[in-house]
């Protein structure tokens, strides 16, 4: 409490205060004199006005110099309270974006991808690095981690950024379908080739071609792309001649090319000759950091998409995503998020917004018995837990009722095992 | 961290700290009784 602009600005220098309700016409100095020095020291700092000489003119002066909103003496109190809590509430909201965007500050957006760990920034750093080299790539990852991401954005931090970009995907066409689709074929090469057709090497001519799931390559196929790769040439099916091309290759794929080399169903040449620059993503298990700004991203996408204002999610709902193991990895992620806000009916993702499945997560390995998995009855009570979550769709008093406990009980035993 | 940083990051609105700047102190004393613990000292 202060009986005047002078004191309140002493009180403002001794402890934090979130608004000011200032009368306007006091000896010394005014309340609208007031405004002006605190939005100088502090614009957040709200502020509202009373007095018993309204006018028009001392109202509009006071919301022009940022005054929250203006009352009239004598108070009418259902007023004030109405007033007081929108612009505390909307205090408490420029607070939680102020937050958000901190903490989306912290994380990097680069060519499409969203990361915040460090295992993702290195990686973001060596694909700026080898982009700028005409180096044939291979993006090794689990599935749904992004690899055409990846070499998209290797095409586009290249020099070749302004030449084609062509997506083939090894596993979608018959091996001899495939053949005629990267190498093209002359008339008369097979039945049904009625005219000359280019390949896939030949329409990247120029710029870069990527080749998804390559382990799954014919050997067939792979002798001739080797051949590309040393010869920079190619042949149509069914013609002698070779074509001149000038392409850089960007190979992906989720198996381990290294074991197929080791039992012979993948050539250890080709191998050698893709394995030039290889970049490693990590499945998103590893990565927990990135799932925070991962959902964010996600949830200003589908927002767009599906004309929705979802803000966020509730604090379990990252604590259920942290533990989960994401076996479609990001991929897998963007759907959840996708279904989680068609079916939420609040502002918030909520535990019940989410599918059974992922309220399903093994208890964690004893660090000292790898592989050995935790015995303890304290372990399986937690597992017994995570089951009825998972069988009641994460409401709690549902979980509570089939496990014969009381709500209480359950609410403590779930804080005991870190279960939000 | 601004002052109004600092209280909002303490919890909900019921929290936050009003500040009266009044003159008369039988208003000031109204509102010090409306407002409880969210009034300022």
């Amino acid at each position: 409490m202060a009986d005047g602009a002078p004191r309140a600005l002493e009180l403002l220098a001794e402890e934090p205060i979130d608004l000011i309700l200032s009368d306007v016409r006091m000896p010394g100095m005014s309340g609208l004199d007031l405004l002006r020095h605190v939005k100088e020291q502090d614009p957040e700092i709200q502020l509202v006005l009373m007095s018993a000489y309204s006018s028009v003119k001392d109202a509009v002066e006071a919301i022009q110099l940022g005054a929250a909103d203006y009352v009239e003496k004598p108070i009418d109190f259902r007023r004030l309270e109405r007033v007081l809590h929108t612009v505390l509430e909307k205090c408490q909201l420029q607070h939680r974006t102020r937050i958000l965007e901190q903490r989306l500050q912290g994380c990097v957006t680069f060519e499409g991808m969203v990361a915040r760990s460090q295992q993702m920034l290195s990686v973001f750093a060596f694909i700026e690095r080898l982009a700028r080299y005409p180096t044939t790539a291979l993006v090794l990852g689990e599935s749904g981690t992004g690899k055409e991401l990846v070499a998209r954005a290797l095409h586009n931090l290249s020099p070749l950024r302004e030449r084609p970009f062509v997506v083939c995907n090894c596993t979608t066409l018959a091996p001899t379908l495939l053949e005629s689709e990267l190498f093209g074929h002359v008339r008369g090469a097979f039945t049904g080739a009625d005219r000359d057709r280019k390949g896939l090497f030949e329409a990247a001519h120029g710029g870069t071609i990527f080749l998804d799931e390559i382990g799954e390559l014919p050997v067939g196929v792979q002798v001739k792309l080797l051949r590309v790769l040393e010869n920079r040439e190619i042949k149509r099916i069914g013609s002698p001649d070779p074509v001149h091309i000038d392409i850089r290759v960007i190979a992906a794929t989720n198996r381990d090319l290294a074991e197929m080399v080791r039992q012979v169903t993948f050539r250890d040449d080709l191998f050698y000759r893709l394995n030039v620059g290889a970049i490693h993503l990590p499945p998103l298990r590893s990565r927990t950091d990135d799932i925070e700004p991962l959902v964010q991203h996600f949830i200003g996408i589908f927002n767009q998409r599906l004309s929705r204002t979802v803000t966020g999610t509730a604090p379990e709902v990252l604590d259920i995503f942290v533990r989960y193991p994401w076996p479609g990895n990001v991929r897998e992620l963007a759907n959840m998020i996708e279904r989680a806000m068609v079916v939420c009916k609040s502002s918030v993702i909520v535990p019940e917004s989410l599918p059974p499945h992922l309220f399903e997560v093994r208890p964690a390995l004893l660090e000292d018995e790898p592989g050995m998995p935790d015995l303890s009855l304290r372990a399986a009570e937690r597992e017994q837990i995570l089951r009825a979550l998972q069988a009641s769709g994460g409401k709690r008093v549902e979980a509570a009722r089939r496990l014969g406990l009381s709500r209480r009980t359950l609410y403590r035993k779930l804080s005991r095992y870190g279960i939000s | 961290m601004t002052h109004s940083q600092a209280i909002a990051a303490v919890g909900p609105m019921e929290q936050a700290k009003i500040l009266v700047v009044e003159d008369d102190p039988d208003i000031r004393k109204i509102l010090e009784l409306y407002l409880g613990g969210r009034a300022s000292a």
